[in-house]
């Protein structure tokens, strides 16, 4: 299966770029975003808890960039950036992201968290681990000089589509 | 010459971005700027999370970590507590004025220079005192100025 990186122009702004990945569809298309399918799982039952996670991609992009505090650092191995969006402490929407300094993100999967441990979660798990697996195939397409970023870090740039997942 | 990313959108993400009232995202915005400048004035001093609280008089060592979240809701006296401890205004309680600068080119003429509008004296038609006509010239050309 295959990924394609994309910028949601909505989040994105002068402090920091938001993005997501396009999935690839049986045709060989690329349609659904990752963010649209976290949106259509969640939007019945937490409406208002995506409503905040809206305002807050677009402060990031447009206003405080991706500081760190603003996001539960540690959900992946070390150094793969893998974190969750800060939310209000009663609400219990996940959303996954890789952070990549102050200047990008990428927004992935999440769920509703209502376990102490994400392994005691399959669908929370499995978002996760793509997660860590997208990290760890960005980092080896930098290294072979496939993809970079741009001079500013705001922005990738090369070679945007990611292959081979296998779950 | 490198790809660069496609901008990307979709109509769910437009259906849901236009149904979030400005006040809602202002008052998110508002708690991450809240944080941020928390957070930047805490690093401006060299101080670290241990300090601020130390200096707020918290014991809860993971309070900062909500703080600087952006989601925290904070009452009044932590506020105020932050706020004296790092030496930022993070409570405005006087009406904000607006100050003006206007400069004006002033030139004062001496008594002697006066005497030399005799033209200008004449059109006043009075018996002003000497003090008087020399006020009125130095507002016509703060005037003109």
């Amino acid at each position: 299966m295959k990924y394609k990186l994309v910028r949601i122009s909505k989040f994105s702004g002068n402090e920091a770029s938001i993005y997501t990945l396009l999935t690839e569809n049986e045709q060989g298309e690329f349609q659904e975003s990752l963010f649209d399918i976290f949106i259509n799982e969640n939007k019945t039952l937490f409406l208002s808890e995506i409503k905040n996670i809206f305002s807050r991609l677009k402060t990031i992009g447009n206003d405080t960039g991706a500081r760190e505090s603003f996001f539960r650092t540690n959900e992946g191995v070390p150094g793969d950036g893998v974190c969750a969006l800060c939310d209000s402490p009663n609400n219990k929407l996940r959303l996954y992201c890789i952070r990549y300094g102050t200047e990008l993100i990428i927004i992935g999967g999440g769920g509703p968290k209502n376990v102490r441990a994400l392994q005691d979660d399959k669908k929370l798990e499995k978002e996760n681990y793509f997660l860590r697996w997208l990290s760890s195939k960005i980092t080896e397409c930098r290294q072979n000089g496939d993809l970079s970023f741009s001079n500013d870090f705001m922005d990738f740039e090369g070679d945007l589509i990611i292959e081979n997942y296998e779950e | 010459m490198k790809n660069k990313a496609e901008e990307y959108s979709s109509s769910l993400i437009e259906e849901i971005f236009e149904s979030i009232s400005p006040k809602e995202e202002n008052r998110i915005k508002f708690k991450m700027l809240l944080s941020a400048k928390i957070e930047d004035a805490m690093k401006a001093k060299g101080w670290n999370k241990t300090k601020l609280l130390e200096a707020t008089g918290q014991k809860n060592a993971s309070v900062a970590t909500k703080w600087f979240s952006g989601t925290h809701n904070f009452t009044f006296d932590t506020l105020f507590d932050i706020q004296e401890a790092l030496g930022i205004k993070l409570l405005n309680t006087t009406e904000a004025t607006e100050e003006v600068v206007v400069k004006y080119h002033v030139v004062v003429q001496s008594s002697s220079a006066l005497y030399k509008h005799d033209n200008l004296r004449k059109e006043q038609k009075s018996k002003k005192s000497h003090s008087q006509i020399h006020s009125f010239n130095t507002s016509m050309i703060i005037a003109e100025a």
